[in-house]
């Protein structure tokens, strides 16, 4: 008997010692959070392909516009699929960007950075002052509201020349990001010192961290006496510091920069110098593409993260009964200027990404019918989902521009009849988005292996029968 | 240019406006959506128009109401392939098939007329001869035409809708349209012919407006922005609000360009409509529906 | 307000144009107590309760409520979304949950203001935002525990049966850790057994968490069998509180319901 249970213990370790953990757990892979990083690191291989010849100059442009689309889109998601309202200005806020950012960085002698800074900023005002007029206003007076809003925008991209630079457009460079710039140079020694130092302050963060958890778990119910209260804060200054720490590597990375340069000074190498990772100097257009990847990345982390926390379920209550939500405590205020704000600022964001990608910037790209497209977007890809956006925007923009412009040069217009019907068919049998065709995908794979079982099993009886008859007819 | 003459010609955009808005007005209180591609169908016929000008040389007249008669077949069309399909997709996914549509018919006028802009002449020609003078204004007699037959359809529409069974159908249909259909009014034949008026004000539009310019895809594209613009600010709730508001957006307009500034006349407007929404959201005829909780 | 008085309304009166929705009414709810609120069509029942959760702005009167922390407050002083805040919710007469939420999530809601951490925290996930949702997501479990909706807790709500919907409703308003909560018609569109379950699960409800229970019905049968006091209106105006036997041998609430016979 006892044989027998020490051997079944045995038996059980060894099954959950191999059981998945972590990394390697089958489901790992399929968290969202690593699915971006994992869908970042594809889009950062696209310029490499483009170096190497496997993808045509002309195509690495087409993504920089997938990804400038997909990234209005997240933000008129949080709109449109999550709070259930509408913006049909959305193209002015793009057109803002791509003006704003030539127009403050030559006005106001700001570098990049500046002047993206006081764009955002300048976006997220007029997007409040949206947001407080839909309190009043709503349903379809809100929305055609917000398209006086574009047609505003595009009045003045139109004729205020001083701003916009008229019908000649504006011109401008490839970003150059200032974020860190330094440069140090310490001796090896020191370094090492540095380095070591780090590491334990390291180690003794994780282990306060571990025994802050453990506290946590006993005392649930008591209060949070002050020790804990100050660990929590070291805790976020630490895991800050982390976030930085990794950002520096990934810009590094995408850069090419090396992190840490060794200086030869005389025979031996006795010093190690840091170097500022972004620099004053302009991006070329490979740095440029990994650079609005990495903001692409960035904007599906943070609207992951606002749609599955409190503001998330806020925003949906609100959108399906304002008197509810209230009644839960929630403000109609503060969520619809969070959602407004949001949808501004990232179509402000991908319109300064624009002129950045493309250079250049001209007043009539920024109508009713470009904000629809984006609309059409969001509908397409699907509410409420985030690689969806991804995916309407390759439908919407980039099958049409891929394939048929090339493929059907001769007839005119086919690509814009592509796409109509395209929209047309989306809607009328996907009404939830084309995510959801991997659903009906997974099932006709199911279908078709079950009938390939069956197909298989029938061959194998056929064979059977036909061998015992050739054995009967031996007989 | 005098008071007078700015009247008169914000008159004549003001009826393009208004029966662009009286199309979107119908088709939102039938279909509950609001239709972005009514320019682009009123574009497409007027294409069919300029081409049988060109090929056959009939007149202006004959095409007008050959168009007209395109016109009503396309929004047959389209309600029945398409909107009809639809009809349980959310307001906004309905908003994006009719972008769908703009999309197809973009595509289908360069590949059925060629990519070149057409040429529509005036009803009336345009000379010396034929113009009028009032205080001051030049009024000539295609203009005065297309302001009166505008307000004859529209007065003809509001006849129809208040003193016939087919107004009363689609007046019931625009109020509750579950009910009406559990009350045996046709609401299909309601909104087909809801989407082939609205296509056949379109096209009058666009052929009133060819004449200025050229029939090019875009031709429309502004008189549909002023069209929801009339709508939100006469209220979607009654058929009049957006007619009148379509008039006084254009005096507006008018004004502001002739005496506030080139630049900034559009913006200065835009932005006082928007002010006023805020004081009154339901436009200047539209009430407040109050939600049960 | 008597010691223990937990709401007291006093000359409420509500206009909508020339119609008096609620006139001069006036009555109180003790501790612990579950009440009922009935009345005939268009009596005025949830425009009352309206009035107390601040979604309409009373006309004349005061709505005395005594918080979380024991002090009177004058409800009419607090703005609609903080009358959560002092320990009152309400539950809706059309379900008000959010179909494409997980049922878990949609209880979450309820939880809004105990969320300390702001929007910034929660889009770096730091450490505070994550505890708190994770404490908070262990709370809501234990709430659906006690509603045995556990082991659904993560599917959706959208193709729940109406009585689960119910529940869901009133686990929402637990999770507020409320004083006093509010039901608007628990009972529409439930069956007879749904209907019993119910009853038992609001006397439950007060006995467990201490609360406060106010609730509007049509259906008689349920609230004679769950409330300790019923206080009848008609057309807005006050009538009788009392038992339910008593409210039934009451003439003026006889004579309100005259051929309503669905009053046994």
């Amino acid at each position: 008997m006892n044989k027998i249970n020490i051997l079944d213990k045995v038996k059980s370790n060894v099954t959950n010692f191999f059981q998945p953990k972590g990394v390697f757990d089958k489901n790992f892979v399929k968290k969202p959070l690593i699915m971006y990083l994992i869908f970042g690191l594809l889009l950062l291989a696209i310029p490499f392909l483009q170096e190497q010849g496997y993808i045509q100059f002309y195509t690495m442009g087409v993504f920089g516009m997938i990804i400038i689309y997909t990234i209005v889109a997240l933000g008129l998601n949080l709109l449109l699929g999550y709070s259930g309202l509408i913006s049909l200005g959305t193209a002015g806020f793009i057109g803002f960007g791509a003006y704003g950012l030539p127009f403050f960085s030559n006005l106001l002698g700001l570098n990049f950075t500046g002047a993206l800074i006081v764009t955002l900023l300048l976006s997220a005002l007029i997007g409040a002052l949206i947001g407080l007029f839909s309190l009043k206003v709503e349903g379809v007076y809100l929305a055609i509201a917000t398209l006086f809003v574009g047609e505003i925008f595009l009045e003045i991209f139109r004729n205020v020349e001083w701003f916009t630079n008229g019908f000649s457009g504006v011109k401008f460079h490839y970003p150059h990001v200032i974020l860190l710039f330094f440069q140090l140079r310490i001796t090896v020694t020191s370094f090492i010192l540095l380095v070591l130092s780090a590491l334990i302050v390291i180690a003794l963060g994780y282990i306060g961290f571990k025994k802050y958890k453990n506290k946590q778990k006993s005392k649930i119910e008591k209060k949070e006496n002050r020790i804990t209260k100050i660990k929590s804060r070291l805790l976020s200054i630490f895991k800050i510091a982390l976030i930085i720490l990794g950002l520096m590597l990934v810009l590094q990375i995408v850069l090419g920069e090396p992190l840490l340069t060794f200086v030869q000074s005389g025979n031996s190498i006795t010093t190690t110098g840091f170097r500022g990772y972004l620099k004053l100097e302009e991006f070329d257009r490979n740095q440029t593409f990994r650079f609005i990847s990495l903001i692409l990345i960035a904007s599906m982390f943070i609207i992951y993260n606002i749609v599955n926390s409190r503001t998330g379920r806020a925003l949906m209550a609100m959108s399906r009964s304002e008197h509810a939500a209230q009644s839960m405590g929630i403000s109609l205020m503060k969520y619809r200027l969070v959602a407004f704000i949001t949808a501004t600022v990232f179509a402000t964001l991908a319109g300064t990404l624009y002129v950045s990608w493309f250079t250049s910037a001209y007043p009539d790209s920024w109508t009713l019918g470009f904000s629809l497209i984006l609309i059409a977007v969001v509908v397409v890809g699907g509410y409420k989902s985030i690689f969806g956006m991804f995916l309407g925007a390759l439908i919407i923009h980039g099958i049409p521009t891929f394939y048929l412009k090339e493929a059907f040069a001769d007839i005119n217009g086919l690509p814009f009849i592509f796409t109509g019907v395209l929209i047309i068919v989306v809607i009328l049998f996907y009404p939830y988005g084309a995510i959801y065709l991997r659903h009906d995908i997974k099932r006709l794979y199911r279908y078709l292996k079950s009938k390939i079982i069956k197909f298989i099993h029938l061959i194998k009886q056929r064979i059977q029968k036909s061998n015992d008859s050739e054995v009967n007819e031996d007989e | 240019m005098n008071l007078a003459q700015l009247i008169f010609n914000s008159l004549e955009t003001g009826s393009i406006y208004a029966l662009a808005a009286l199309g979107v007005v119908l088709i939102f209180r039938t279909s509950k959506t609001t239709n972005f591609a009514q320019g682009m169908i009123g574009t497409l016929n007027a294409y069919i128009a300029a081409t049988i000008l060109m090929k056959w040389d009939w007149n202006i007249w004959a095409v007008t109401i050959f168009a007209i008669g395109t016109a009503f077949i396309t929004g047959i069309i389209i309600d029945t392939l398409i909107m009809r399909p639809a009809a349980k997709a959310s307001a906004v996914s309905k908003q994006i098939i009719t972008l769908g549509i703009i999309m197809v018919i973009l595509g289908l006028i360069p590949f059925l007329f060629g990519i070149n802009n057409l040429q529509l002449p005036h009803f009336i020609p345009v000379s010396p001869d034929t113009k009028l003078a009032l205080f001051g204004a030049s009024l000539n007699y295609n203009s005065i035409f297309t302001i009166s037959l505008s307000l004859v359809l529209m007065g003809f529409l509001f006849w129809f809708l208040k003193y016939t069974r087919w107004g009363l159908a689609i007046r019931v249909t625009a109020s509750n349209e579950v009910t009406s259909r559990l009350m045996g009014v046709p609401t299909k034949s309601v909104t087909m012919i809801s989407w082939a008026t609205a296509a056949m004000f379109g096209t009058l539009a666009a052929i009133y407006l060819a004449p200025g310019g050229s029939v090019n895809p875009n031709m429309l594209v502004d008189i549909q922005v002023n069209a929801f613009f009339a709508c939100v600010i006469g209220g979607f709730g009654t058929f009049y609000g957006p007619v009148f508001a379509g008039f006084m957006l254009a005096t507006i307009k008018n004004l502001s360009l002739a005496y506030v500034s080139d630049e900034w006349g559009h913006v200065l407007v835009y932005i006082l409509i928007l002010v006023f929404l805020y004081f009154k959201p339901y436009g200047l005829f539209g009430k407040k529906t109050v939600k049960k909780v | 307000m008597n010691k223990n008085t937990i709401l007291e309304v006093k000359n409420l009166s509500m206009y909508f144009g020339g119609l008096k929705a609620v006139d001069d009414l006036s009555f109180e709810v003790f501790e612990k107590e579950i009440v009922g609120l009935i009345g005939p069509n268009g009596a005025g029942k949830t425009t009352v309760f309206n009035c107390i959760t601040q979604f309409y702005k009373e006309d004349k009167g005061e709505i005395w409520f005594k918080n979380k922390d024991d002090e009177e407050i004058n409800l009419n002083d607090i703005k609609v979304t903080k009358v959560i805040n002092h320990g009152l919710v309400r539950t809706f007469q059309n379900i008000e949950l959010v179909p494409d939420l997980s049922i878990i999530d949609n209880i979450l809601i309820g939880a809004h203001n105990q969320f300390k951490s702001g929007i910034l925290e929660h889009i770096l996930t730091l450490p505070r935002a994550r505890r708190e949702e994770k404490e908070l997501r262990e709370k809501a479990h234990h709430v659906l525990e006690f509603l045995k909706l556990h082991y659904i807790k993560d599917m959706y709500v959208a193709g729940q049966p109406y009585g689960v919907l119910k529940k869901i409703e009133i686990a929402r308003a637990l999770m507020a850790n409320p004083k006093m909560i509010i039901l608007d018609e628990p009972a529409a569109g439930l069956n007879d057994v749904e209907t019993d379950e119910l009853a038992g699960l609001i006397r439950h409800i007060r006995d467990e968490f201490d609360i406060t229970v106010i609730l509007v019905e049509h259906d008689m049968g349920f609230v004679m069998d769950v409330c300790d006091r019923i206080c009848a209106i008609s057309f807005g105006k006050f009538l009788a509180m009392d038992t339910a036997e008593e409210i039934i041998k009451n003439k003026a609430v006889q004579e309100a319901y005259l051929g309503g016979d669905d009053f046994e």
